[in-house]
């Protein structure tokens, strides 16, 4: 499901136009990206943490040139699924 | 999480910066994370467009260990949602260390002993990816102990770094060099000393031409001018190593022959030699100009192109002087499989090719000033050589240096069709 299609979606379930839809799916976006450009976390209901964390710098081999490679300390986003979220792929499994 | 945003607190701000009610808000945000749940469950993976995508992944079972009473358990094989952010997402949060990038260390294979030993910063990572549903317990563990060893890694990073930006471009070049190096050492035995001095001023002057990749290409074009007549015979199989295998055969297959029509055949072997040799020499001047682009390639190159033509020119001498018999065996061989009714259409063709032979000659110096001194000399060549070998020196040559060329480029002479292929438009 590509944006398009989860905006018509979206729209359907909520009455907008498909234009309102758009903006309101671009502002969450935005939203939560901005909480984890500022470190902040947040969880959805039934669905799973997300929270940014600072990793830090290794050495990985790089085949290429074979010698060993530094990659920088970086941020990176995390995240955590729920355990509704777990059970729900899992269930018929077990 | 001391900054953790509550879902409401999350609600509560969408729907005030979008003026909805938070009941409206909270529907947006659930919709759209049940879609991602649906399409999980359909296609195994989903995605929010300039957020991220997720996708199921198969965790295969594992042992661990019972955090309460130590005793080790098997964790079952299950299924796990995994989020893969996008990029513009990645850059956004990443905007503070945006402006680092990744360099190559100096060390080599020793690096990774040095792992394990210098940085235990290392394995506390790698455990955290196995364990996805443990993920936060151990980002908790793992910061602790990460700020010591990273101290360590400033150290030793910078002079590694500086040393490694150094001698990235040997390491680089080296490996290319050393590969051309292997191939065309080998076809250096087969040149003469005479005719290297000669090919080798010119060779330099004309390089213009790019296409220095085609290593690999090139040789089989030197070959092709040659093979292509020779492929008539089916002489190849004795001519394994070099020319007097192949002469004792065709000796034998003389005798049994009539030596009526060779003469026929022998001024047609001649001629085609001329057109050969005229053919090679432009081809493989453009090839040496290609070279010259990368300097040490380009000379290993010119040596492979020279100690070709060389060897080549040296043979015809050879099969011209010592060989005439084994010439007009081969002839009469074609002329056998032929039948005499075509030896007389034969004779006409040689004339046509005669006339080529005059117009390429006259043609081919006129375009490059450096080609013609060396046209003049192969000319020259050719001439002293069908003067004292009036007739059959071409076949013979035809074969070995199909057989000799595949033999130096390749490696394996049972690879000239390669290059009779490549010729057929010849």
């Amino acid at each position: 499901m590509n944006k398009a299609e989860t905006i018509k979606a979206l729209s359907e379930d909520l009455g907008f136009t498909q234009k309102r839809t758009e903006d309101l799916y671009n502002n969450l976006v935005h939203q939560l990206s901005e909480y984890l450009a500022n470190d902040k976390s947040f969880s959805i209901p039934e669905f799973g943490s997300f929270h940014s964390d600072v990793r830090d710098a290794y050495k990985s081999f790089n085949p290429h040139y074979r010698k060993m490679m530094l990659l920088p300390t970086k941020k990176v986003v995390r995240f955590s699924q729920s355990v509704a979220l777990k059970d729900d792929f899992n269930e018929v499994e077990l | 999480m001391i900054n953790k945003v509550t879902f409401a607190e999350l609600i509560k701000s969408y729907a005030e910066k979008n003026e909805l009610t938070h009941k409206q808000a909270e529907q947006v945000v659930r919709s759209l994370f049940s879609f991602v749940v649906d399409d999980l469950d359909k296609k195994g993976k989903a995605n929010i467009t300039n957020f991220g995508s997720f996708e199921l992944k198969r965790v295969a079972a594992r042992m661990g260990i019972n955090p309460q009473n130590g005793e080790e358990i098997v964790i079952p094989a299950h299924n796990k949602v995994a989020f893969k952010p996008y990029k513009a997402l990645e850059e956004h949060v990443n905007q503070q260390f945006a402006d680092l990038e990744p360099e190559l260390l100096d060390e080599e294979a020793e690096s990774t002993t040095k792992k394990s030993s210098s940085e235990p910063t290392v394995e506390p990572r790698f455990t955290p990816s196995f364990d996805n549903e443990i993920e936060e317990e151990q980002t908790n563990v793992e910061k602790p102990t990460s700020p010591v060893p990273s101290n360590y890694i400033d150290e030793v990073l910078p002079s590694d770094t500086d040393e490694h930006i150094e001698q990235d471009p040997f390491g680089i070049n080296s490996s290319p060099t050393e590969d051309v190096e292997k191939t065309e050492t080998p076809p250096v035995f087969y040149a003469t000393d005479s005719f290297q001095a000669e090919d080798k001023e010119p060779d330099e002057e004309i390089s213009d031409n790019d296409d220095v990749d085609d290593v690999e290409n090139k040789p089989p074009f030197f070959e092709l001018d040659l093979p292509d007549l020779g492929d008539f015979d089916d002489d190849v199989t004795p001519t394994s190593e070099e020319s007097e295998p192949t002469v004792v055969v065709r000796t034998n297959i003389k005798n049994s022959v009539s030596d009526d029509e060779n003469t026929n055949e022998g001024k047609n072997s001649n001629e085609p030699e001329e057109e050969l040799t005229i053919d090679k020499k432009p081809i493989t001047k453009e090839k040496k100009a290609k070279k010259e682009e990368n300097p040490i390639i380009t000379w290993l190159l010119l040596f492979i192109l020279i100690a070709v033509v060389a060897g080549g020119i040296w043979y015809f001498f050879f099969r011209s002087n010592t060989s005439t018999h084994t010439e007009v065996a081969k002839t009469t061989i074609q002329n056998n499989e032929v039948s005499p009714i075509i030896n007389s259409q034969e004779a006409d063709i040689v004339e046509f090719n005669e006339n080529e032979v005059s117009n390429n000659t006259a043609n081919k110096p006129t375009e490059v000033d450096n080609q013609i001194t060396e046209t003049e000399e192969t000319a020259k060549e050719i001439v002293s050589s069908n003067e004292s070998s009036s007739i059959n020196s071409y076949v013979i040559k035809k074969d070995e240096w199909m057989w000799d060329i595949s033999r130096t480029v390749y490696g394996k002479p049972a690879l000239w069709p390669l290059i009779f292929e490549s010729n057929r438009t010849i």
